[in-house]
C-alpha cells in the first residue's frame, strides 16, 4: 500500500474499475447468450447448443413457479424501468 | 432503529414465502428467515414478517434482481429498495446474486452465471462496490447453480468469489447446494472451491434440494435437501464455523413435519445440535 489516498481503505485492494470498453465487452457477450436462452438466437461460439437448450427450458420452467406471480419481471422483454412498492 | 450486530449466531434459518408464512411463523427452533426483496414491499410488510420481527427473529433481505454480475450499473432504484427494505426490517445484513439477470431490456427472469473471467470479476467488483456505497448496511453475495458454464472461463468459482472478498471486502453466502449443482454440471469440485474460498467472509450458509433429470442437475428448490448436499454442509462445518444455514424451499411444500424434520437434518449436519 502506498499513497495517503489509498491509506483509508487498508482491507481491500483498490483495484482500478473497469474500462468502458471492458463493460461494453460483457455487455455484447452477455446479450448474445441470453437472446439464445429466451429470444432462440444462434449459440453464441464455444457454447454447446445442447446444454443451452436444457437451460432455456429451466429459465422457462422457474418463471412458471407461483413465486413469479409476484415478481416484477412479467416478460422476456422488459423494456420498462423497475418500479418500487406496489 | 439499530441494526442488530453481525454476525452473530444465526442457527438454522427458513427461506419465508407467502405460501408458506403460517408454516414458518409456527415452526420450532428458527434462528432466522430470508425474504425474497423483490417480493415485498418495505411499506407495506406481510404481517408475518411484522410478527416475525416483533418475536426478535432476524428478517434478512434477498435480492434476486440486481444483476451485479451484469455488464450494467446496478440501477439505483432497485438498491434503493433493497436498502429500504433492511431499514424496514432493521436487518443487519442484505444480499443478492454474483449473477447477471438481464442485457439491456432482456431479462432472464433468472440467474444466469457470468463468466469467470478477470474482465468479468472486474465489472462484478466495480458493481458490488456500487451497491455497497448505496445501502446502509453490509452487502453479502451469493454464489449461483449454474447449467452452463462459458467457453472463456478462466478461474474455478471458489478463486472468482475469492478475489470478489479480496477486492471489496464483500460478505458471502455460500450455497452448498449450488456447489452440488455445479458440480454435475459443469465438473468444478466443491471441495476445491471450499479451499480457494475465504470460509471467513461467510455469513450464512443456503442449501436447497433439486433433482437429477438426464445427467443435468436441476436446482429446483421443490425436493428434499439430497445426502450429496448435506454431506458438502458436513464438510464445510469441519472446516469452519458457519454463523447460520438457511434452507431455501420455493414450491411443492412438504407437511410441516416433513419440513421439520428437513430443517433438524440440516441443524444436526451444521453440527448445531438437535433442538
Amino acid at each position: 500500500m502506498r499513497g495517503g489516498d489509498l491509506s483509508t481503505d487498508d482491507v481491500v485492494s483498490r483495484l482500478p474499475d473497469p474500462t468502458e470498453e471492458v463493460r461494453l465487452r460483457l455487455a455484447a457477450a452477455q446479450r448474445a447468450l441470453l437472446a439464445a436462452l429466451v429470444e432462440g438466437g444462434p449459440a453464441p461460439e464455444g457454447h454447446d447448443a445442447q446444454r443451452l437448450r436444457v437451460q432455456a427450458a429451466a429459465l422457462a420452467a422457474k418463471r412458471a413457479l407461483p413465486a413469479h406471480r409476484h415478481a416484477p419481471v412479467t416478460s422476456w422483454r422488459s423494456g420498462r424501468r423497475w418500479r418500487v412498492g406496489r | 432503529m439499530a441494526a442488530e450486530s453481525f454476525p452473530g449466531r444465526l442457527g438454522v434459518g427458513l427461506g419465508w414465502r407467502p405460501e408458506i408464512d403460517l408454516t414458518v411463523e409456527r415452526m420450532p427452533g428458527l434462528g432466522f428467515v430470508e425474504v425474497v426483496a423483490e417480493h415485498i414491499s418495505p411499506l407495506h410488510l406481510p404481517p408475518s414478517l411484522v410478527a416475525l420481527r416483533a418475536r426478535g427473529l432476524p428478517v434478512l433481505p434477498h435480492g434476486v434482481s440486481l444483476s451485479l454480475g451484469g455488464a450494467e450499473r446496478p440501477d439505483a432504484a432497485r438498491l434503493a429498495h433493497l436498502g429500504a427494505c433492511a431499514q424496514a426490517l432493521h436487518a443487519p445484513l442484505v444480499s443478492d446474486h454474483a449473477a447477471f439477470v438481464r442485457s439491456g431490456d432482456l431479462e432472464a427472469g433468472h440467474l444466469l452465471p457470468v463468466p469467470r473471467t478477470y474482465d468479468a470479476l472486474s465489472v462484478l467488483a466495480a458493481n458490488v462496490r456500487i451497491a455497497q456505497a448505496s445501502l446502509p448496511v453490509p452487502l453479502a453475495v451469493e454464489n449461483v447453480a449454474a447449467l452452463i458454464g462459458w467457453p472463456e472461463d478462466e478461474l474455478t468459482d471458489g478463486q472468482f468469489l475469492a478475489e470478489l472478498v479480496e477486492r471489496t471486502g464483500v460478505r458471502l453466502i455460500l450455497d452448498v447446494a449450488n456447489l452440488h449443482t455445479n458440480s454435475v454440471n459443469l465438473g468444478l469440485d466443491p471441495l476445491r472451491a471450499m479451499d480457494d474460498l475465504p470460509l471467513e467472509a461467510i455469513a450464512y450458509v443456503h442449501v436447497a434440494g433439486g433433482v437429477l433429470r438426464d445427467g443435468v442437475w436441476h436446482d429446483t428448490h421443490r425436493h428434499a435437501v439430497p445426502t450429496q448436499v448435506l454431506d458438502l454442509l458436513r464438510e464445510l462445518v469441519h472446516r469452519t464455523d458457519p454463523p447460520g444455514v438457511l434452507l431455501e424451499r420455493d414450491g411443492d411444500y412438504p407437511s410441516d413435519a416433513e419440513l421439520a424434520d428437513e430443517l433438524s437434518a440440516i441443524r444436526v449436519a451444521a453440527g448445531f445440535g438437535a433442538a
